[in-house]
């Protein structure tokens, strides 16, 4: 044991302690292999349980292409923090030689960290956004849904099960580029194809589930007219589903995102459908894509997937998935 | 002092030698520091690559910039205050300086000053509210960041405000040496003043006496009110110089610049030996225990500790650092010291 002469002696004792605890959790040295394929994921707020779910879709076909993958981030499961995220990446980058780097891109803020990265030599992919080509400097490839052709499906969808007429709710998480485009894309697409019903101003719910769910009781209460509700947000299904049963009112919900509570409510009928962004997908294919170029290899710039909405006779292939990820 | 010849007899080398180690380990910011060494030493006997260039400049980067806001919240508890509001000043600065060169084409230098008027203006209200009403910080500054992220939406309309102009990204991207530019100049330079001025000027020592007692401080005849004023204004003002300065380093303002800030600059700053409770606490410190708090968390990435035990980690790391400097504060206070 240290002796930390004239001091306490408890204050060696807890120095050391701290530094054993830290020691003790876990730590993972990267193995040393020359021809190994070493690719590094970025993302804020990594701890929210969407990004959860992409991580695990790039992580398993990692494992599965026996690369070496690591996921850093902000840990927040609600706070967006590029700022944070940023020396996090670095850190890692600086510990270990990666071979290629994603980027989670739904914010410009970090478009500047990708040319960076770029023009170091690193390929780099973002997902679940498709900035234009050329747009983002260096950017090698963008994978992800049409965030449109989402917020269209949805509004179809709500549409025809509501044979064109009644109120329909909207709600975000909160207002970023992504949710915003999605809704906009929900309340065009009604306002064209179905003139006859009325989508309420939209409320953001934010992340915290009971609050969220307040806010939609209280929009319930004010509007008796609503006979459904649209959510841009992982959560959205949760809170109207939750909503609807605490106010004692039928709504047609269409929510996002296939993590397993969503798919439980839509196979048990609280809710009508979800929009399947494809999460697991698009992170699957980044670790694909990086790989790939890691490797020398060329690829193409666009990577469109669908985002259907599902309902409750769509769901096995999914549940599957998520036993797969351990999700 | 016995002396000879002009030189120290070894009695007297001894003692004079004995005083400065005191001086030292009775400083306010050993604790904070000796577990920043400790830490770091740490970090780095496990992964060299700790101490690389990369990860050194990555570290000192993001510390300037909630560094120049804690310079301002370290001014403000001093004298007795604290103000939740900041990320959500930072965040509103940015974005309002981003619509002014953008959407009102004001030149660029016309719209930073016009984000730091509204960081003064905040810190204003906030101080006005505050000492005038008599309505805790706590509430009228956690309403401001409310308010501040509703007027973000408000003046954005949820989107990003994107490009900006070239004279912008100019700023974010100049290198002034080892990588790094504007943010961190400014940040040592609003250091040094802010140091300066609390430990050694008149100012500083009626800041003290605010936050100490400020029912005596306005007795022996130091204007509190406006005392805390200018410190609510102060941390205003620097809220937005770091939002706006985040801004100019992704070339973006986006809705969530300064977002959950402001916990992260006052546990920075507690940790860093600045008291909640007022009239204790050093710039220096301050920004010291921001700096543990980022050393921490990317030395626990690049000992790769698992991402789901990092912030626990961090937790713990935080309650160690405090719980040193507390023992530290005892053994002197107990006279084991002398």
């Amino acid at each position: 044991m240290l002796k930390f002469k004239g001091l306490p002696g408890v204050f060696g004792r807890t120095a050391l302690t701290g530094a054993l605890l830290v020691s003790g959790l876990g730590l993972v040295a990267p193995a040393v292999a020359d021809d190994t394929v070493r690719l590094l994921w970025v993302q804020p707020m990594r701890g929210h349980p969407v990004h959860r779910l992409m991580q695990a879709g790039f992580l398993e076909k990692c494992a599965e292409l026996e690369y070496e993958c690591e996921v850093v981030g902000d840990p927040s499961a609600t706070n967006w923090d590029v700022a944070a995220t940023i020396p996090l990446a670095e850190a890692a980058l600086a510990r270990t030689e990666y071979d290629a780097v994603g980027v989670y891109g739904p914010d410009p803020a970090v478009y500047s960290y990708m040319t960076d990265l770029a023009g170091e030599g690193l390929p780099v992919v973002t997902w679940h956004v498709l900035p234009e080509e050329g747009s983002v400097p260096g950017l090698a490839a963008a994978i992800g849904e049409d965030i449109s052709n989402a917020g269209y499906n949805a509004a179809m969808a709500i549409g025809e099960q509501l044979g064109g007429k009644g109120t329909v709710a909207l709600t975000q998480g909160a207002s970023n580029d992504t949710e915003n485009t999605m809704s906009d894309a929900f309340r065009a697409t009604i306002a064209e194809h179905f003139p006859d019903i009325v989508v309420l101003p939209t409320e953001m719910e934010g992340f915290d589930p009971s609050a969220a769910e307040s806010k939609a009781v209280a929009m319930l209460l004010a509007n008796p007219d609503v006979v459904a509700a649209f959510g841009t947000t992982g959560n959205s299904i949760q809170t109207w589903a939750s909503a609807s049963r605490k106010a004692d009112r039928e709504l047609v919900i269409i929510g996002m995102d296939y993590i397993r509570q969503n798919l439980d409510l839509v196979r048990d009928g609280e809710a009508y459908g979800l929009v399947a962004q494809p999460l697991y997908e698009e992170s699957a294919l980044v670790a694909e894509l990086l790989g790939r170029l890691a490797q020398g290899e060329e690829v193409d710039y666009l990577n469109p997937l669908p985002a259907p909405v599902i309902t409750a006779d769509d769901l096995q292939p999914y549940y599957e998935m998520l036993d797969r990820a351990g999700q | 002092m016995a002396e000879a010849d002009g030189a120290l007899m070894p009695g007297a080398q001894s003692s004079a030698l004995r005083k400065i180690t005191m001086r030292l380990v009775t400083g306010g910011e050993v604790g904070v520091i000796a577990a920043l060494v400790l830490l770091a030493g740490f970090f780095w006997m496990i992964e060299p690559a700790f101490m690389s260039a990369r990860n050194v400049r990555a570290i000192l980067n993001v510390v300037s910039f909630v560094g120049i806001i804690a310079i301002g919240q370290t001014v403000l508890m001093v004298s007795g205050e604290f103000d939740l509001s900041v990320g959500s000043v930072a965040g509103l600065s940015a974005v309002v300086a981003a619509k002014l060169m953008t959407a009102l084409a004001l030149p660029v230098p016309i719209a930073l000053l016009g984000g730091v008027g509204v960081g003064l203006l905040l810190g204003l209200v906030n101080g006005l509210v505050v000492v005038k009403l008599g309505i805790p910080a706590f509430i009228q500054t956690l309403g401001v960041l409310f308010v501040g992220q509703g007027l973000i939406q408000v003046v954005t309309g949820g989107y990003p405000v994107y490009p900006l102009p070239e004279a912008v990204t100019a700023i974010g991207r100049t290198n002034l040496g080892f990588g790094l530019g504007w943010s961190f100049a400014f940040f040592i330079m609003a250091l040094i003043v802010a140091d300066t001025v609390l430990r050694r000027t008149a100012v500083g020592r009626n800041l003290y006496a605010t936050g100490g007692n400020k029912e005596v401080a306005r007795l022996v005849g130091i204007n509190t009110d406006r005392y805390k004023i200018a410190s609510f204004m102060t941390v205003g003002a620097l809220a937005a110089v770091a939002g706006m300065f985040v801004m100019a380093d992704m070339s973006t303002a986006t809705t969530t610049v300064g977002s959950g800030w402001e916990l992260v600059v006052i546990a920075g700053v507690v940790v860093g030996g600045v008291s909640l409770f007022g009239g204790a606490g050093t710039v220096v410190g301050g920004v010291i225990g921001i700096l543990l708090l980022r050393v921490v968390q990317s030395g626990l990435v690049i000992i790769g500790v698992d991402a789901n035990w990092q912030q626990i980690a961090v937790g713990v790391i935080m309650v160690l650092a405090v719980g040193l400097d507390i023992l530290r504060r005892r053994y002197l206070a107990s006279g084991n010291a002398g």
